[in-house]
């Protein structure tokens, strides 16, 4: 009987350990994705600019904009609070700095943080919806995002 | 060879024979005398017919008269004027509001009056209070009694609002 107790026991004792091991004892790492926004004006200098950035619904969440690299776009741009927590955001700046401080070409204007909510990978999408001169009259011009790099917290 | 002579008595010849048309002409040569008193009955009777259309709208317009005379008298009737005047003025009020169009943050938000809000009124509007040319309180958009670098905040708020509405 004795005999019986024990191994019963040292039973119920392995059961509960490999249990155990299956628990995560951690939580998994999040997974954040930076988009870099740049708009591409060619040669003529952008005063101001208005962009809309969408993920697939339920696969991302905005955590954090910030500003571009251009002096005058170095601040973070215009943006709904609805956006955070959001897979979508329209981003707008504007400067009234004269025109020689206004960037040319193909500048980096803004980064989006993202984080990714599920194991699939999420894919950006960009439209521009006006880039303008000092004149604030509408100029031809092209929004592109780098690939999605990743970033990875614990 | 078999010769036909020219006959006007000949029936296949398509002319009237001559003895008819010596009576046709004989029986016109003659004026008809209409006596003036004929005449004169035909168009009394003709006067008479066409008198009676004046006739008519008088009368419709004797009849147009004394409805108005009556609505007046009934206008007259303080309660129904009081009546009558409230009546007036919502229906000028309707008019006025259906007519004239909303203003509503978004519309005063429409600096450059593109039709759309974006981050152009907001540069626009920039500008307009940099160099201290606007002479109006249109844009005032936060109602703080001045246009300066908040309303153009405001305005870029609406411009990537994703509602619609200024989060500010």
């Amino acid at each position: 009987m004795n005999r019986l107790a024990r191994a019963l026991l040292s039973a119920a004792c392995i059961l509960a350990l490999s249990k155990a091991e299956q628990v995560p004892t951690a939580g998994k790492a999040d997974r954040f994705r930076v988009v870099d926004v740049f708009i591409d004006t060619q040669a003529q200098p952008l005063a101001a600019y208005q962009v809309e950035l969408t993920a697939p619904a339920g696969t991302v969440r905005i955590v954090g904009i910030e500003g571009g690299d251009p002096e005058v776009f170095r601040d973070p741009p215009h943006y709904d609070p609805l956006a955070m927590q959001s897979e979508r955001v329209i981003l707008a700046a504007f400067s009234t700095a004269p025109e020689a401080r206004l960037p040319a070409g193909r500048s980096r204007v803004a980064s989006v943080h993202f984080q990714v909510v599920g194991d699939a990978e999420p894919s950006f999408a960009v439209r521009l919806h006006v880039a303008a001169s000092a004149a604030g009259t509408r100029i031809p011009a092209q929004a592109t995002i780098t690939p999605a790099t990743e970033r990875t917290a614990k | 060879m078999n010769h036909h002579s020219h006959n006007a008595d000949d029936p296949d010849n398509g002319s009237a024979p001559v003895a008819l048309q010596a009576a046709l002409a004989g029986l016109y040569r003659n004026r008809i005398a209409i006596p003036r008193e004929v005449d004169e009955a035909v168009l009394n009777a003709a006067r008479g017919q066409l008198r009676t259309e004046p006739g008519t709208w008088r009368q419709a317009v004797r009849v147009l008269a004394e409805a108005g005379r009556q609505v007046r008298a009934w206008l007259q009737r303080p309660l129904l004027r009081w009546g009558t005047a409230t009546v007036f003025a919502v229906l000028a009020i309707a008019l006025v509001t259906l007519l004239l169009p909303p203003r509503t943050p978004e519309l005063a938000a429409d600096f450059n009056r593109d039709g759309v809000v974006d981050i152009l009124d907001a540069l626009a509007l920039a500008r307009a209070v940099e160099a201290g040319t606007l002479r109006t309180a249109q844009f005032d958009l936060n109602g703080d009694g001045v246009v300066d670098r908040s309303d153009v905040d405001r305005v870029a708020a609406l411009a990537v609002s994703l509602d619609g509405r200024s989060p500010l």
